[in-house]
């Protein structure tokens, strides 16, 4: 049995479909429901639903053995994990975004809004610029709106969020997509069936 | 009568032993074989002048370190790592090696949580010269240090010098070399796909890389892999070295796997991480450390060793404590003393949870009830 950790929301349900359709399927996860753990002895995978940001920390604690997290997710936490594979699916960017027409002030102190404070922190000290970090948990595009902070670090995928409240991407940090990570245990102790799922996806996403 | 009463407490002794905790089971069987190994115990104190870390600050693990002042106004630390004071005070030898292991806390912070933790690590460190045979030696340890913790274990070993000649057969930048080596580090081949184009190595560089990068399996297979890729004599000797453990130590669940990798400003030569079943990430971590000796001034030293992470394994293996008693006597204040003595010796004796009190205690499962009237012990319905 392997234990396979997914985002919940959409990328979970592209990733669910991806994996379902190389033999890693399971009927009770398509059905509606509350539940969180879906079970298929046939299969021989066990799917856990875990909110995006929290997937590195149930494989890094061996919660599950392997999981399906975005790069950013992987940036910001720094997981003692293997990271095996890219999906290529949940294609965004790291990116610093600004109010348009926004003039950069290099004479005081960069506020920064984010969910992503480890890795605002660390792009702007490989630049040797001081900031404050104004730490946020969701709608990130409205504190530049509201001169909470200056600029924000965030994910972007399309730009629509963005271009709707007045804002366009500054700068690029890093590109993200999902990615499969592994436990280090288990790739010890299941390193043929996490040797066979990998090698199977690969070869679906050609 | 003085045997019979040596022979008493021997049993007792046992008795205790077998109800203490897996894990204070497993670290008593460690220290003992560890001991029989001709590897002394090795006590320090808690503390050590900050000065000390200051110059080998990237040898311990980021964060800060826990500081106080004396009482003669140095600046100290809470010990965050055991071998360096080891180092510090060894009066090995080439020819005069010193085997220790000690078992000690360490103070660090989680990065996980930003706290500081105290850490439990037992440890083996070897001082002097190391001869292939070292490595024999504490590579074997390692391997019976985890069957204490558990059956079902895997040692995954790792060579820097093996490392350090791949690197050398590509023309990369030390960033560049970073970067990859972190691809390695985590089996991230599509990231280093990525990097050897934009460090414009050739296809044969990157799939040498990719192919190290993919190197994971039980040793004596997967040294075949390696010694295919060895374009030097660095990687070569590694290849040889990791070879003799191989011949040696076969019937030891080995891996080669080179995603084990350390600060070669501090290690060279053979690394090792060991796992168990149950537990989700490694518990135990050693490797070969000269390169730190010479940065501390031990110039013609070599040195070897590994630790345990105690607070990794005490966590999965730890079992519930035992609430409650498996005999309880009741007395009064008619109660002949001695004869309550004699019962709760018999009970104990017998290997059960003894309680004595004049009433029930309130809450806790008492087992065997027993009722002791002047000398006459009665037991009762529970």
């Amino acid at each position: 049995m392997i234990n396979i950790a997914l985002p919940k929301g959409r990328l979970g349900d592209r990733v669910y479909r991806l994996f379902s359709s190389i033999g890693y399927d399971c009927a009770a996860f398509c059905e509606e429901s509350r539940r969180l753990v879906f079970e298929d002895a046939r299969s021989g995978v066990r799917y856990l639903l875990i909110k995006p940001m929290d997937v590195a920390v149930y494989v890094e604690r061996g919660a599950a053995d392997v999981g399906v997290a975005g790069r950013d997710v992987l940036l910001e936490t720094e997981p003692d994990v293997y990271e095996l594979l890219d999906l290529g699916l949940g294609k965004c960017t790291l990116a610093v975004a600004a109010p348009a027409g926004f003039s950069e002030d290099f004479g005081s102190v960069l506020r920064v809004a984010t969910k992503y404070p480890h890795v605002a922190r660390r792009y702007y000290q490989s630049r040797s610029r001081d900031i404050e970090i104004i730490k946020l948990n969701g709608s990130i595009e409205l504190a530049p709106i509201l001169g909470l902070s200056d600029v924000i670090v965030d994910i972007v995928e399309t730009g629509a969020t963005l271009r709707e409240n007045n804002l366009c991407v500054y700068e690029r940090i890093a590109p993200s997509s999902a990615r499969l990570i592994a436990n280090k245990r288990s790739y010890n102790f299941k390193q043929e069936e996490i040797t066979r799922l990998v090698n199977t996806i690969a070869e679906a996403t050609k | 009568m003085q045997h019979k009463g040596t022979q008493g407490r021997a049993s007792i002794l046992e008795l205790r032993f077998g109800s203490l905790q897996k894990c204070e089971r497993a670290a008593l069987a460690m220290r003992s074989i560890y001991e029989l190994y001709g590897y002394r115990n090795f006590r320090m104190g808690k503390f050590e002048e900050y000065d000390f870390y200051t110059e080998n600050r990237d040898f311990l693990p980021g964060g800060p370190i826990i500081t106080f002042t004396d009482l003669n106004g140095k600046l100290m630390a809470l010990k965050p790592d055991v071998t360096m004071s080891i180092v510090k005070n060894t009066r090995a030898a080439a020819d005069a090696p010193e085997r220790l292991y000690y078992t000690e806390s360490i103070y660090r912070m989680s990065q996980e949580v930003r706290e500081y933790k105290e850490i439990c690590q037992i440890g083996v460190e070897y001082i002097g010269a190391v001869t292939p045979f070292t490595n024999i030696e504490l590579v074997g340890l390692a391997c019976k240090s985890l069957a204490c913790i558990e059956e079902s274990y895997v040692l995954d070993l790792s060579h820097m010098g093996y490392l350090a000649g791949l690197f050398e057969s590509v023309p990369v930048t030390a960033e560049q070399r970073r970067a990859l080596l972190g691809c390695i580090q985590s089996k991230n081949a599509h990231e280093l796909v990525r990097l050897a184009a934009q460090c414009g190595l050739s296809p044969a560089d990157e799939e040498r890389l990719l192919r190290v990068l993919r190197i994971s399996g039980p040793l004596p297979a997967a040294l075949v892999e390696a010694r295919s890729l060895a374009v030097n004599a660095a990687m070569r000797d590694a290849a040889d070295e990791l070879a003799s453990l191989a011949d040696v130590l076969g019937d030891a669940p080995l891996r080669l796997d080179f995603s084990i990798t350390s600060d070669p400003k501090y290690y060279n030569g053979l690394m090792f991480r060991g796992f168990v079943q149950s537990v989700p990430r490694a518990v135990l971590s050693g490797g070969r450390y000269d390169h730190l000796l010479r940065r501390m001034g031990k110039e013609n030293l070599h040195a070897i060793g590994f630790a345990i992470y105690f607070d990794e394994v005490e966590r999965y293996f730890k079992q519930p404590a035992a609430a409650g008693y498996d005999a309880f006597i009741l007395y009064d204040e008619s109660a002949d003393l001695a004869a309550l003595y004699r019962a709760v010796e018999k009970l104990a004796g017998e290997g059960r949870r003894v309680g004595t009190g004049m009433t029930k205690p309130a809450g806790a499962a008492c087992g065997a009830l027993y009722r002791l009237t002047g000398s006459a012990l009665a037991g009762e319905a529970l």
